[in-house]
Parts: structure tokens; C-alpha cells; sequence
């Protein structure tokens, strides 16, 4: 087939198109709607567990930057799937992991070594994969939309917004001290669904498989 | 990519009515495209064949035509189809990283085998324009098989994550496709 007769093909098949929202604006729907979804999770959690404890003092800080990552880094996912959109997107994530990993830093807690245990949080990793996968799942949907010419980032952002934000849940509904054994789960199980997600993007993502003739 | 700003503003008006599904300004626009891209691939990639350099061209319109949806109005149209461009010709490198060192390739084979019915393929398939017509009356599955695998050159595993099918069904696909065109051209010759 020559070029002329593909245009001819492709302006033959061509159908409206309803043009995507743009990054900002689907990020700020879907951070809304995921913040809902984490106050909803939590409620549940607290009814089941006995309980939330709203944050005070020191994890106070680390949450409120924890909704300015995700924000920040799903509007990095919804514009890494706009071909030619500006990479200024991805500074404000960074931004804003910076400003949230320093929030920590200064909330840390060290705990007496002889009360050092192997302090086991199965049940934080659970909150942060099982229920952020719907929160996954949505994103993904929507990022399908778009253009994933580069669908490991895209998911590494998705990863990352949904990832904080259950940490948040996690946090609230059983508040635990500030230190090296939070980062340990906490931070392990983040690291690990933005592994799992990377490496399902291009399967998940892959813009080739919406080419229409 | 050049861009006047006129020129800008009007890709970009061609592209938001292309959007709504206008057939005349769509033409308009990828018949202005193509040779902004073919310029470019012939500056990236002027060591590679022309059938090599066109066939980008016509990957990058094809892409074009499934993200068209991404494109915003409020923005220019030349740095998305930057984007675009940039994209097929990383993906065309990444392909011909992975299959031109293994693959040796043949133009015209005068003759394959000393006995002629083993030329039977070489013949049955001679004729391009008929062929092409056969393409077109395939059963969409089988069409897109050969589309994928024949005319854009992904590999199997490549055509079945496109299909968003296995390997297995495409190879089926396939073999039924070139068996049905084998026995449209022969038809059309009897």
C-alpha cells in the first residue's frame, strides 16, 4: 500500500473523536475522586478495626504532602500520554516526593532499641496493594486513552499517586510511630507496586494495540 | 520539524476539525504531513531504503490517526507531531536493531527451486494490484493479520498484543489469509 492510498484508506475510516480533558483537568478529577475513595477505604477499615486516629504533630505533615504527590504525579501520568506535552509535568512530582520524603525526615521517631521487634505490617501492605488496585485500575483506564509512547512512566507515576495515598489510609487507621520499620513496609510496599506496575505497563498500556485501520 | 506560525495554526485547525469527523480536512491535513515527515525521516534515517524511510512515513500517520484524540487545540499542532515522529522512528530503530543484524534481505528470487511447482507461491502472488484487491476482500481478522505481520513487520508476538490475541490464533489467522488470497488469485487468473 502507498502512502497516498493510506491517506485515502485512513480518511475513509475516520470517525469523530471525543478529544481527551486535558492533564490537568483529568488528574484533578481522578485525585478528587481517589481522596473520596481513601476516606471511604478508611471509614470501612476504622469500622472493622476499631477506630481511626486523625494524625496529629508529626504524621499530620507527611499526609497533607501526600495528597500533593498524588496530585502532582497522577498529572504526570495523564500528560506522559499526551504526545509533545511539556516535560515541566514531571518537575512538580519530584517536587513534591522531595518535599514529602523531607516531612518524614523531620517526624522521624527513633524508637529504644529494646523495643526494636520485628514489628510485622502485613496488614498495611494489604491496605496499600488490595485496596489501591480499583484506584489502579481507574487510572489505567484512563491512561489507555491517551498515548502511552513511553508506558513504564506512565505507570511509574500511576504507581506513585495511588501508592502515597494508601499509605495514607494505612496510616489512619492504625497510626504507628515514625520510624525505620514504617519505611520498611510502608516504603517497601510502595516500591513494590511501582515494580509490578512497571513491568505490566506495556501490556497494560501499549498504545499499539488500539491502532485502527 | 519547520513550522511557520501560519502553518501552525492551520495544522492545528485541520487536526481539531478532523476531530469532528471532518473527512475533507483530514485529507487536507495528513496530505500536508506526509512531506514534512518524509523530509524528516530522510534527514534521521537517509541511510535506510526508501521502502524503509516510507514505511515510517506511513507508521507516524498511522499513529496520528489512533492518538488523534490526544491532540489539544489550545496547543500547537507541531510539537505533537513531534512527539509522534520522534516515537515511531525510536520504535523503528529498536526494530531494526532487533531483526536487520538477523536477517539477510532477498530482493528477487529468479528461482527458487529447479522444479516449478515449487515456485507455486512466487507465482501465485505476482500480480500487486490484484493482490492488493484480494487484501482489501479478507475477513477483517484475517486482513489484519496480514496487515500487521506482512505490511508493517511486527513480529508474531508484536501482531497478537496489537489483536489483543495469542500467538497462536494469529498464526492460524495468518495461514488462512495466504490461503484465501491464494485462491482469489488463482480464480482471478483462471
Amino acid at each position: 500500500m502507498n502512502t497516498q492510498e493510506l491517506i485515502e484508506e485512513l480518511t475513509r475510516s475516520l470517525a469523530p473523536v471525543r478529544p481527551l480533558w486535558s492533564p490537568r483537568k483529568r488528574a484533578a478529577v481522578w485525585s478528587l475522586a481517589a481522596i473520596l475513595y481513601v476516606i471511604c477505604l478508611t471509614v470501612v477499615l476504622a469500622a472493622v478495626g476499631g477506630g481511626v486516629q486523625v494524625a496529629t504533630g508529626g504524621l499530620f505533615a507527611p499526609h497533607v504532602a501526600a495528597i500533593g504527590v498524588a496530585s502532582f504525579a497522577s498529572y504526570a501520568a495523564f500528560a506522559s500520554v499526551v504526545p509533545g506535552h511539556p516535560r515541566s509535568a514531571f518537575f512538580w512530582p519530584l517536587l513534591a516526593i522531595v518535599a514529602w520524603i523531607a516531612t518524614y525526615i523531620f517526624a522521624y521517631e527513633s524508637v529504644p532499641a529494646t523495643e526494636v521487634a520485628v514489628r510485622q505490617e502485613w496488614h498495611c501492605v494489604v491496605i496499600m496493594v488490595v485496596g489501591g488496585a480499583p484506584l489502579i485500575g481507574a487510572l489505567m483506564l484512563m491512561l489507555r486513552r491517551g498515548a502511552a509512547f513511553a508506558p513504564r512512566w506512565a505507570a511509574a507515576w500511576s504507581a506513585i499517586a495511588v501508592s502515597v495515598l494508601m499509605n495514607v489510609s494505612a496510616c489512619l487507621w492504625q497510626p504507628h510511630p515514625n520510624d525505620h520499620l514504617l519505611l520498611l513496609w510502608h516504603g517497601g510496599a510502595l516500591v513494590t507496586v511501582v515494580v509490578v506496575c512497571v513491568a505490566a505497563a506495556p501490556a497494560l498500556l501499549a498504545y499499539h494495540r488500539r491502532l485502527q485501520s | 520539524m519547520e513550522s511557520g506560525n501560519v502553518t501552525n495554526e492551520r495544522l492545528g485547525s485541520l487536526m481539531q476539525a478532523a476531530q469532528g469527523g471532518d473527512a475533507r480536512a483530514y485529507r487536507e491535513l495528513l496530505e500536508l504531513v506526509a512531506p514534512r515527515v518524509r523530509r524528516v525521516v530522510l534527514r534521521v534515517r537517509g541511510f535506510a531504503s526508501p521502502e524503509d524511510r516510507e514505511d515510517l512515513v506511513q507508521e507516524v500517520l498511522l499513529s496520528l490517526h489512533s492518538v488523534r484524540a490526544t491532540y489539544d487545540p489550545s496547543r500547537p499542532f507541531m510539537p505533537w507531531l513531534t512527539a509522534i515522529v520522534r516515537n515511531r522512528l525510536a520504535d523503528g530503530a529498536r526494530r531494526y536493531a532487533r531483526t536487520g543484524g538477523r536477517e539477510v534481505l532477498v530482493d528477487d528470487w529468479e528461482v527458487t527451486f529447479s522444479d516449478l511447482a515449487a515456485n507455486y507461491e512466487a507465482e501465485e502472488l505476482g500480480d500487486a494490484q490484484a493482490l492488493r484487491e484480494a487484501v482489501r476482500n479478507l475477513p477483517q481478522g484475517q486482513r489484519r493479520a496480514i496487515e500487521l505481520l506482512k505490511l508493517e513487520g511486527l513480529s508474531l508476538e508484536e501482531g497478537a498484543r496489537v489483536l489483543g490475541s495469542n500467538v497462536g490464533a494469529l498464526k492460524v489467522a495468518t495461514h488462512r489469509a495466504m490461503a484465501a488470497l491464494r485462491k482469489a488469485l488463482k480464480s482471478q487468473r483462471s
